[in-house]
């Protein structure tokens, strides 16, 4: 190119007249090397010529003489392209002697663009004009609508067919040109309806309030683009799929020295980013200065009202431009008066002014922006801080490898007592919380092939009200070390594993069950295929050693307890029941029927906390588990008349001292409410059985549990022994607690409280033995339910914490491993 | 909750459970999800459970007792 005018620009609306079309160069090339004027002769090729006409239109609407363009595909296979402008200028070009229209498509390089008189900015320029396509097309027709009259003039492969003349009138105003484009030129005339489409929503969108129709007449399918929101709409556009952050695009925009820039943006939960980048309507894919001045802006501006609002108090030091803009939809457009473009195909920005137009204009409107609307910026830092601590947390992983390949193997934890063996297929781990515990583990181990790592869990806060525990960073390090497999995507690999089998031993108390869920919960994200390949177990200690004479057993929970005892004892025993037809409660029936009880009798304690519990039994053995009662006056009263036989029937009035019990009507839940007050060995008793109470899961556990119960047998009972006289009971819990006593009468019955109270020979003969030992293998399915619970009790939110608590406290024990 | 699905523990976007459709990050939807978890490790942010009350403090002891009944 040669001679560009260098004048400044001026306003757009000036004359458009022969004078301001400027010849540069002839068209003879264009047929010969139609690539390098089109980029190829493939469909790329070809959709570009209708691009360089459209690009006229959109010129003049930019110019603001114009606001519709028409583009149709017609069934020969040409293309026409018809605007509202100006129209091209058809009087006499005053250096050539032919119509000024008829230089525009036969010469190269000709065009008002070229002259910043005419247009400010042109989207075109990065094209030869509309000549070339003139040059490649099999014939084109141009008419101009202009002042009343109705130009058309014909061209056959360049060459002017027809002279160029008036040739009726008209009422419209415009440009149309129409062209086939030639079979010799291209590989393929085929138009594609979806990637013009593409291409002319894209304008649509980076010219806010023009309107463009496309028509294929082959199959009539049409779509008209038409965007008031501009590149706003780009972004909902781009973003309509995806959940978004903040309910509207953030729009930056403003004029500095000609250049004319748009930026809109929108974070949405998506970890990529997108962003589209363009200067005069040309899809800049490799950037340039514009985005650029984006992007350090952006960080700037970001960091420092992150860093003045306190949000990175947990950061070391700033975010980076990468997490900031993870997740954001971003369109930047600007419209420059002569712009450069760099690289092999031209698609990067390099004017080297727009770097700080564009930061200038970002650093104050997006900092005004978080100023007015703090609560975006704050979610937009959130997401950034996550992408920093993802970052970050995969660094540290692969520093964790980079040092054991350092250490070779050898960088094993000091607090880890390894095993002889090297296979690891024979090996096992304990993983054991506490020390004390840990040091009775590594007395009882067999170092041959089992490895000890004591774990301790962290304190956080150690307030009344609090118990918070986790698993310290150095632990967490620890474990993967001795396991050996690394951690994080790319890094983990289970082939590495140093032990097959990673077995969690920990105290059966709270602390103890806090680490377990911790490790289950940190096994289950983070070592998945750990879990999936049946690597992890859990240890089963014993909870109760019962010691009769010499014979020594162990007991892992009070269920196992007392189902011992009763094998023991009960073996003997039948219980006669009310409501039976198949004779008296015998073994093995009988064990059952106990042990539903004991279940019963444990929930009912649990349930009753503060409330008397024969006042709660009592209300169980009236009430058939339909809470609607409560709203019924009558029925409530039935209840409770029942519960006064019940408990006059079953206690001293001495010993239960009731001195009210009555119905009182709750405003909250339109519910009788009862309440009563009794004492209980000395202490005052008060027992409310209200809506909550009787909606929970605790009630209706304790509904369940006590149908159970009563399909063995219904009170009274009579109990019949090997020796002795039979017996009477009036409720479940009076032969309950009788046959219990007798049957643990002569054992000795230690219950330990922690893992560090066994000796070595107890740990190993219970737990660690593999000859005896009991492993629970841990399944991906009970640890997908564990995740669940982790989640519930991890959250933040308190309400349905405690709703899960409440409902869930009861069922998750089958949850559990 | 179906057994075919669980949410990521990140994102809490649903993921399938079985074998044959899981994702590679799996229990998370992907390895960004992953990484940003294993941070949290790192930076001892999980800790069980949040600051409760006193009611509260008695019913997570239940709910670990009536889960150790079991195991």
């Amino acid at each position: 190119m040669t001679e560009i005018t260098e004048t400044p620009a001026t306003e757009g609306g000036g004359e458009y007249t022969a004078a301001n079309i400027k010849v540069l160069e002839g068209l003879e090339a264009v047929r010969k090397r139609p690539g390098m004027y089109i980029g190829d002769t493939h469909e790329t090729g070809l959709h570009h010529c209708v691009y360089e006409v459209v690009d006229n239109s959109i010129d003049e609407a930019l110019a603001g003489h114009c606001d519709r363009v028409d583009v149709i595909v017609h069934l020969d296979g040409s293309v026409s392209v018809e605007d509202n402008g100006r129209g091209i200028p058809t009087g006499m070009h005053p250096e050539e002697g032919i119509p000024t229209v008829q230089v525009v498509l036969t010469k190269l390089h000709a065009g008002g663009k070229f002259d910043n008189d005419s247009y400010k900015v042109s989207g075109g320029l990065h094209g030869v004009g509309v000549s070339v396509v003139n040059a490649l097309s099999e014939w084109l027709r141009v008419e101009v609508f202009q002042d009343g009259k109705y130009f058309a003039q014909e061209y056959g492969r360049g060459d002017a067919t027809t002279e160029g003349k008036i040739v009726g009138k008209t009422v419209k105003r415009g440009t149309k040109i129409t062209f086939k484009p030639d079979t010799q030129i291209f590989e393929t005339v085929d138009f594609q309806f979806d990637i013009l489409s593409k291409r002319l929503r894209e304008l649509a969108f980076l010219n806010k309030g023009i309107t463009i129709v496309l028509r294929d007449e082959r199959d009539d399918r049409n779509h008209e683009f038409f965007y008031e929101g501009g590149i706003v709409s780009f972004v909902e556009y781009l973003t309509e799929n995806k959940q978004a952050l903040h309910e509207h695009p953030v729009y930056l925009n403003g004029e500095k020295e000609g250049i004319e820039c748009e930026i809109a943006v929108q974070w949405t939960t998506a970890y990529s980013e997108t962003c589209f980048t363009f200067a005069n309507n040309i899809n800049t894919q490799f950037g340039g200065t514009h985005l650029s001045g984006y992007k350090a802006a952006l960080t700037r501006t970001i960091n420092s009202w992150g860093q003045a609002a306190g949000l990175f108090k947990k950061l070391k030091e700033n975010l980076s431009g990468d997490d900031i803009r993870e997740g954001a939809t971003c369109i930047i457009s600007v419209k420059i008066p002569d712009p450069q473009f760099e690289g092999q195909t031209k698609q990067k920005l390099g004017n080297s002014n727009v770097k700080g137009i564009v930061e200038q204009i970002v650093n104050e409107q997006l900092s005004h922006f978080l100023e007015e609307t703090p609560a975006v910026g704050r979610a937009i830092i959130e997401k950034a801080i996550e992408s920093n601590r993802a970052r970050e947390a995969a660094r540290k992983a692969r520093d964790l490898a980079r040092r054991k390949s350092v250490l070779d193997g050898v960088g094993l934890p000091g607090k880890l007592a390894d095993c002889q063996e090297k296979d690891p297929a024979q090996c096992e781990i304990y993983l054991v919380e506490g020390d004390s515990a840990g040091g009775s583990a590594k007395s009882a181990r067999d170092r041959k092939f089992q490895a000890i790592l004591p774990l301790r869990g962290k304190i956080l806060n150690v307030e009344k009200a609090r118990f918070d525990r986790m698993l310290g960073n150095e632990e967490i390090v620890t474990m993967i070390t001795a396991l050996g497999t690394g951690i994080g995507p790319g890094e983990f690999d289970l082939e590495k594993l140093r032990y097959h089998r990673v077995i969690i031993m920990t105290d059966a108390d709270v602390d103890g069950a806090h680490i377990r869920t911790l490790l289950l919960t940190f096994f289950f994200r983070q070592m998945t295929d750990l879990v999936t390949q049946g690597h992890l177990y859990i240890a089963q200690p014993p909870l109760y050693k019962a010691k009769k004479g010499k014979k020594v057993t162990y007991l892992k929970d009070d269920a196992a307890l007392t189902d011992f005892l009763f094998q023991a004892g009960a073996s003997q025993l039948r219980v006669e029941a009310k409501g039976r037809s198949d004779g008296p409660v015998a073994a093995p029936e009988i064990y059952g029927f106990l042990g539903s009880i004991r279940e019963l009798l444990t929930l009912l304690e649990k349930a009753s906390r503060q409330r008397d519990l024969r006042v709660v039994h009592s209300f169980v053995e009236s009430f058939d588990g339909d809470a609607e009662k409560l709203h019924s006056r009558d029925a409530m009263q039935a209840i409770v008349d029942e519960m006064n036989e019940l408990l006059l029937d079953l206690y001293k009035p001495d010993d239960l001292r009731l001195t009210q019990l009555d119905l009182q009507h709750s405003e909250e839940f339109d519910a009788w409410e009862i309440h009563v007050r009794t004492r209980d060995s000395g202490v005052d008793k008060y027992t409310h059985i209200g809506w909550d109470f009787v909606k929970s899961g605790e009630m209706n556990e304790l509904t369940r549990l006590h149908r159970e119960v009563f399909e063995y047998g219904k009170p009274p009972y009579k109990l019949l022994r090997p020796k002795g006289e039979p017996l009477d009971f009036r409720t479940e819990r009076e032969l309950y607690t009788f046959v219990e006593a007798a049957a643990s009468k002569g054992y000795d019955i230690q219950r330990y409280k922690g893992l560090g109270e066994m000796n070595p020979d107890q740990l190993w003969d219970t737990t660690m033995d593999p000859d005896v030992r009991t492993l629970v293998q841990v399944r991906l399915e009970d640890m997908a339910e564990a995740e669940n619970i982790f989640s519930i009790l991890m959250g933040d939110a308190v309400e349905p914490r405690r709703e899960f608590i409440e409902t869930n406290a009861l069922k998750v024990r089958n949850l559990d491993v | 909750m179906s057994k075919a699905t669980l949410l990521c523990p990140s994102c809490k976007k649903v993921v399938p459970m079985e074998a044959a459709v899981r994702p590679p990050a799996f229990p998370f939807c992907s390895d960004r999800c992953k990484l940003s978890d294993l941070g949290r490790w790192f930076e001892e942010d999980y800790a069980l459970p949040q600051p409760l009350g006193p009611d509260d403090h008695e019913a997570i002891e239940e709910v670990i007792r009536a889960r150790q009944g079991d195991s």
